[in-house]
C-alpha cells in the first residue's frame, strides 16, 4: 500500500524520535571523547586528542584491545562449530525427546549473565570449587589449576563459560535453517543419493548454510566487542588486568575513576571496532529485507 | 528390475491420520500412478517407499524383502521431487556424479555413466552450467539423470511435471513413457492430475483421504469405476450424475430421474433391486446422444451454454435443477435456447449405490 | 524428516554426554542452594542436599534478592509494554508501506539495534539526572526503553510481514484507515508474534546488567546487580550465592519453561531474519 506523508509522520515518529535520541547521544560521547572531563562534574572544554593519546599509552587499553581480540577468535568458532554439529544430530539423528535435548542446550540464554558469571566463578573456584573437587576427588593434582585465579587462563575459563551460554542459540539458529525450505529438500535428495553422517554434513549442508552461519558469527561477534557483565562478575577484570575487556575498561574509567572523557574515547573504540561488523549485518538484513 | 509392495500402510501426522491402510502391489517394469487430490495421502505414501517417512504400522516390501528399517539408500530407489532438490553449489555433471561419488564408483565409471546419461536425455551440453542457470524444463532433465544414473531398482516420481509449462508439461509426458518403457524400471509415480495418469499409467491407484478408491488399467478405470469418486474423478469433462429411482410400470422397469424415465431391461433392474432402489446414473459427457424427437425414450431438454473448443464442443443443458454435460466432437450448430433431444444409452449408463457410493453396473 | 538409523545410538550416547554437561551448572545452582553451610563446605557437590534448606532462600530474600526481584518487576513488565506498544505502532508502518526512505529507516534501526550501548551510556546518564529522574523507577524505565524500542520495532516488523496483505486490503476496501487497521486487523492478528516479541524484550532488559548497575540507587536496584552484590557479600557461601542467582533467573526460566515455541521464535526474530 502507498504510503500518505500524514500517516508516516503520525506511525513512524516514536521510531524517529528514539533514534534521533540514540544518534544524538552517539554524537555526543564522540564530542566528549575530545573535551577534559574529569570529575563528577561535566568540563566540555576541548581537549583536543588528550584521552586517546593517554588511551593509548595505557596499558591496560592494549591488555583489553587483545583480549577482545581473543574473544573474538576463541569464542565465535567453537560456539557455531558445536551450535551446527549439534543441530544437525539433532535433525537427523535424534527421533524422540528432540525437544528435551533443545532446551537443555538452550536453557542459558535465558539466564542473565551475571547468574553464569556467578555460577561459573563458583566452579572455576580454584579453593572450594565444583571443578577442583570433582578433579582432586578423581585424582588429578589440583594445586597447580588455579583456572579463573590464573592470569594465563583465567580468560578462556570466562570464554568457556560464554561457549557455555550460546551454543543453545547457534543450536536454534542452524536447526531453523536446516528446517527451511529449500536445504530440507536437497538433504533429502542427499539421503536418497546415500550421503550420510559426515558426507551429508560435507557436501551438502555446509555449502548450503553460508547465511545461517554469518549471522551466527556476526552475532556473537558483536557480543564479543562488548562483553562485560561476565568479566564483572567472574574477575573483576583480573586476576591483575589480564581479564580486562574494553568494556569494563570503559566502566572502571568512567564510574569509578571518573575520567568521563577517558571512557568516552574508550566507549569510541568499542563503537567503531563494533561498526565494522554491523554495518555489513545491517546492510546484509536490509537486502533480506527488501526480498520479502 | 523389482517389485514393490505395499502393506496395510498406516502413517499419522499428530491427530491427521493421512494414509489409512492400504495396500496394493507393484509390477516389474510396470509404470503405477499413484493419482488423488491434494492432501489424499499419494505424497506420503510415495515418501514412506522411499524412506524419507517412518510408517507407523505396515510393510514397504522391495523385491519381497521388507525395507522398514532400512534409510533410502540402502533400499536401491531413486527420487525425482517436485521441485528438483538440485544440488545449487554444484555443477550439472557433480549434480549428476554425486550419487555415483557417495557409493564410492571410480572416477572413470563416473565420468562413463554421466556422459551416457547426459546424452540419453539431452543435457549434455549443460554439464559446467549450475542449476541456477538453467530453465524449468532443463533443471527436470538433470532431475532426471540424477535418478537414473544409478540405475536403480525403483523409480519414484512426486508430480514432477507439475512446475512445467502446460506444453512442455505435454511434451515430457511422452518423453517420460517413453524413457520408462525402454528402461524398463519399475515407477511409481505421483500426480493429481487425472490426464497425466491415463496417458501414462500401466495401472493407477486412486487414492481419497488416505484410503485407496480403486486400482486398475486405465481403460478399467474409465469404464469400470468402482465407486461415484472414482467415476468423477477420472475424465474430463467429468461423468454426469443423476438421482434416480427404480420403479416398475406395467411390467416394465424405469429409472426415474424426476426429469424422465429411463427404460432398463429386468436383468439390470433385477440386479440394481438385490441392494437397493435408490441410485445414481453416471453417463460420461462423450457417451450421450442426440437424438431425433421422434426416437423413443429420449428426453427433452434446452441448450443452456455451448462451449466451443476447436477440436469439440461442450452443450449445457439443464435437466431437473443441474446441468448435464454432452461432448461432440469438432464443431456444431446448437445454439442457446435450442431445444433438442438426447438419450442415455443404457450400456453406457453407470449405475451406483446412493447409499455406499459404489458400483451397481 | 527421516531420520538415518545408522548411527542413531551413537548420536543419543554423544548428545546425552553433552545434555548432562550442559545441565550439571543448573543442577549445581539448585542443589547447592538448598544445602546447609556444611554441607557445602563438605564439598560433595554433585550429591543432593539431605533436606532442602527453604532459609536458604529466605536470607537471599532478605539480603536484597527480594528488593532486587521487586524492582525488576517494576522496571521490566512497563519497560516491555512501552516498548512493544512504540515497537509495533511504528513496525507495523515500517513492515506495509513503501515510501521513498524506507530502506534508509530500516537501515538506521537496525545499526540503532545492535550498537553496543557504551556509546550512550554517558549521556543517558546525564538525560536522566538532569529530568530528575534519578532516584525513581522511571530513569531505568526511561533507558530500557530508549534501548529497546528500535528492536522491537524491528522484530515486529518483521513478524509483521507474514501477516497475508489481503487481511488489510478487505479492511481497506471496507474504509479502514491504517490506524483503525492496525488496531482491530493487525495486532489481534499477531498476538503470538507479539507474545514472542514481548518475551524478548523482557528477557533482554530482566538480565541486564551494566545500565541496572550504574544508573539505579539503593532502592531502585534490579535483581542483576544485586546478585553481584550477593556474591562480593557472601563470599565463598555458595549456597546462598546459588539462591540468589535462581530467584533471580526465575521469570525468564520460567518464561523459558513454558512458552519455549515463543522463546524461540523470539530468538530467532531477534537475528532480524525475515
Amino acid at each position: 500500500m502507498k504510503a500518505s506523508f500524514k500517516y508516516a509522520i503520525i506511525f513512524l515518529s516514536p521510531l524517529f524520535f528514539i533514534l534521533g535520541i540514540l544518534y544524538f547521544m552517539t554524537f555526543w560521547t564522540i564530542y566528549i571523547s575530545f573535551t577534559d572531563w574529569v570529575g563528577m562534574k561535566p568540563n566540555y572544554s576541548l581537549a583536543g586528542l588528550k584521552w586517546y593519546e593517554y588511551m593509548l599509552s595505557s596499558e591496560k587499553f592494549w591488555v583489553s584491545l587483545k583480549n577482545n581480540i581473543l574473544w573474538l577468535l576463541v569464542f565465535i568458532a567453537p560456539t557455531a562449530v558445536l551450535g551446527l554439529l549439534i543441530a544437525y544430530v539433532l535433525e537427523l539423528y535424534i527421533v524422540r525427546g528432540e525437544s528435551v535435548y533443545r532446551a537443555i542446550f538452550l536453557y542459558p540464554t535465558a539466564l542473565s549473565f551475571v547468574v553464569t558469571g556467578t555460577l561459573w566463578a563458583w566452579i572455576y573456584d580454584p579453593a572450594n570449587g565444583v571443578l577442583n573437587s570433582i578433579l582432586s576427588a578423581l585424582g588429578f593434582d589440583t594445586s597447580k589449576l588455579g583456572w579463573i585465579c590464573d592470569p594465563n587462563i583465567a580468560i578462556y575459563c570466562l570464554i568457556a563459560a560464554a561457549i557455555w551460554q550460546y551454543t543453545g542459540f547457534a543450536i536454534v539458529l542452524f536447526q531453523s535453517a536446516l528446517r527451511g525450505g529449500y536445504l530440507k529438500n536437497i538433504i533429502e535428495a542427499a539421503l536418497v543419493d546415500g550421503a550420510s553422517g559426515w558426507k551429508l554434513l560435507r557436501y551438502i549442508i555446509i555449502p548450503n548454510i553460508r547465511s545461517a552461519f554469518v549471522i551466527v558469527a556476526a552475532l556473537l561477534a558483536i557480543f564479543s566487542l562488548k562483553v562485560f557483565d561476565l568479566v564483572y562478575v567472574m574477575t573483576q577484570g583480573g586476576p591483575g588486568i589480564s581479564t580486562y575487556v574494553l568494556a569494563f575498561y570503559m566502566y572502571m574509567t568512567t564510574f569509578w575513576q571518573q575520567m568521563v572523557s577517558l571512557g568516552a574515547a574508550i566507549s569510541v573504540v568499542i563503537f567503531s571496532l563494533s561498526m565494522i561488523i554491523i554495518i555489513p549485518y545491517s546492510y546484509y538484513a536490509l537486502k533480506r529485507w527488501l526480498l520479502r | 528390475m523389482a517389485t514393490v509392495e505395499v502393506r496395510n500402510l498406516v502413517k499419522r501426522f499428530g491427530k491427521v491420520i493421512a494414509v489409512n491402510k492400504i495396500s496394493f502391489k507393484v509390477n516389474d517394469g510396470e509404470f503405477f500412478v499413484l493419482l488423488g487430490p491434494s492432501g489424499c495421502g499419494k505424497t506420503t505414501t510415495l515418501r514412506c517407499i522411499a524412506g524419507l517417512e517412518d510408517p507407523d504400522e505396515g510393510e514397504i516390501l522391495i523385491d519381497g524383502k521388507v525395507v522398514n528399517d532400512l534409510p533410502p539408500y540402502k533400499r536401491d530407489i531413486a527420487m525425482v521431487f517436485q521441485n528438483y532438490a538440485l544440488y545449487p553449489h554444484m555443477k550439472v555433471y557433480d549434480n549428476l556424479a554425486f550419487p555415483l561419488k557417495m557409493r564410492g564408483y571410480s572416477k572413470d565409471e563416473i565420468d562413463r555413466r554421466v556422459k551416457a546419461i547426459a546424452k540419453l536425455l539431452h543435457i549434455a551440453d549443460l554439464l559446467d552450467r549450475k542449476p541456477g542457470e538453467l530453465s524449468g524444463g532443463q533443471q527436470q532433465r538433470v532431475a532426471l539423470g540424477r535418478a537414473l544414473v544409478r540405475e536403480p531398482k525403483v523409480f519414484l516420481m512426486d508430480e514432477p511435471l507439475s512446475n512445467l509449462d502446460a506444453k512442455l508439461r505435454v511434451y515430457m509426458r511422452a518423453e517420460l513413457k517413453k524413457l520408462q518403457k525402454e528402461l524398463k524400471i519399475t515407477t511409481i509415480y505421483v500426480t493429481h492430475d487425472q490426464v497425466e495418469a491415463m496417458t501414462m499409467a500401466d495401472r493407477i491407484a486412486v487414492m481419497n483421504k488416505g484410503k485407496i478408491m480403486q486400482i486398475g488399467t486405465p481403460k478399467e478405470l474409465y469404464h469400470k469405476p468402482a465407486n461415484l469418486f472414482v467415476a468423477g474423478f477420472i475424465g474430463s469433462p467429468p461423468m454426469n450424475f443423476f438421482e434416480a429411482s427404480l420403479i416398475e410400470e406395467k411390467g416394465k422397469y424405469y429409472l426415474d430421474t424426476g426429469f424422465a424415465k429411463i427404460e432398463i431391461p429386468s436383468w439390470m433392474a433385477e440386479n440394481i433391486r438385490k441392494e437397493t432402489n435408490e441410485v445414481i446414473i453416471g453417463i460420461r459427457p462423450e457417451h450421450i446422444k442426440i437424438v431425433g424427437k421422434d426416437t423413443p425414450g429420449s428426453i427433452k431438454t434446452n441448450v443452456f451454454v455451448v462451449e466451443p473448443l476447436g477440436t469439440e464442443t461442450i452443450i449445457n443443458v439443464k435437466l431437473g435443477d443441474k446441468i448435464c454435460k454432452i461432448r461432440l466432437l469438432g464443431e456444431t450448430e446448437y445454439a442457446p435456447g435450442e431445444t433438442i433431444h438426447i438419450m442415455f444409452p443404457v450400456d453406457k449408463m453407470r449405475i451406483f449405490n446412493k447409499h455406499t457410493e459404489s458400483l451397481i453396473i | 524428516m527421516r531420520r538415518v538409523r545408522k548411527s542413531n545410538l551413537l548420536a543419543y550416547i554423544v548428545l546425552t554426554i553433552l545434555a548432562v554437561l550442559w545441565f550439571i551448572p543448573l543442577y549445581l545452582a539448585l542443589t547447592t542452594s538448598l544445602k546447609t553451610p556444611r554441607e557445602v563446605s563438605e564439598m560433595n557437590y554433585l550429591a543432593p542436599p539431605a533436606q532442602p534448606q527453604i532459609e536458604n532462600y529466605v536470607d537471599a530474600w532478605n539480603s536484597g534478592i527480594g528488593l532486587g526481584l521487586f524492582n525488576s518487576i517494576i522496571i521490566s513488565i512497563p519497560t516491555t509494554l512501552i516498548c512493544l506498544l512504540l515497537g509495533s505502532w511504528s513496525g507495523y508502518f515500517l513492515s506495509r508501506f513503501r515510501f521513498k526512505h524506507a530502506p534508509l529507516v530500516f537501515f538506521i534501526a537496525t545499526i540503532a539495534t545492535f550498537m553496543p550501548y557504551q556509546i550512550v551510556l554517558i549521556p543517558i546518564t546525564q538525560l536522566i539526572a538532569s529530568l530528575n529522574l534519578g532516584q525513581s523507577h522511571l530513569g531505568l524505565i526511561f533507558a530500557y526503553t530508549l534501548l529497546n524500542t528500535p528492536l522491537a520495532t524491528l522484530v515486529t516488523a518483521t513478524f509483521f510481514t507474514t501477516i497475508p496483505k489481503e487481511l488489510e486490503e478487505a479492511a481497506y476496501i471496507d474504509g479502514c484507515g491504517p490506524i483503525r487497521i492496525y488496531w482491530n486487523i493487525i495486532l489481534p492478528v499477531a498476538k503470538p508474534a507479539l507474545a514472542s516479541a514481548a518475551i524478548l524484550v523482557f528477557t533482554q532488559v530482566w538480565n541486564e546488567f551494566l545500565i541496572a548497575l550504574t544508573l539505579s540507587t539503593p532502592s531502585t536496584k534490579p535483581v542483576t546487580p544485586i546478585v553481584a552484590e550477593l556474591k562480593g557479600n557472601y563470599v565463598a557461601q555458595w549456597h546462598i550465592q546459588m539462591a540468589g542467582a535462581v530467584l533471580a533467573v526465575l521469570p525468564p526460566l520460567i518464561l523459558f519453561l513454558f512458552m519455549g515455541k515463543y522463546f524461540i521464535r523470539g530468538l530467532l526474530a531477534g537475528t532480524l531474519k525475515a
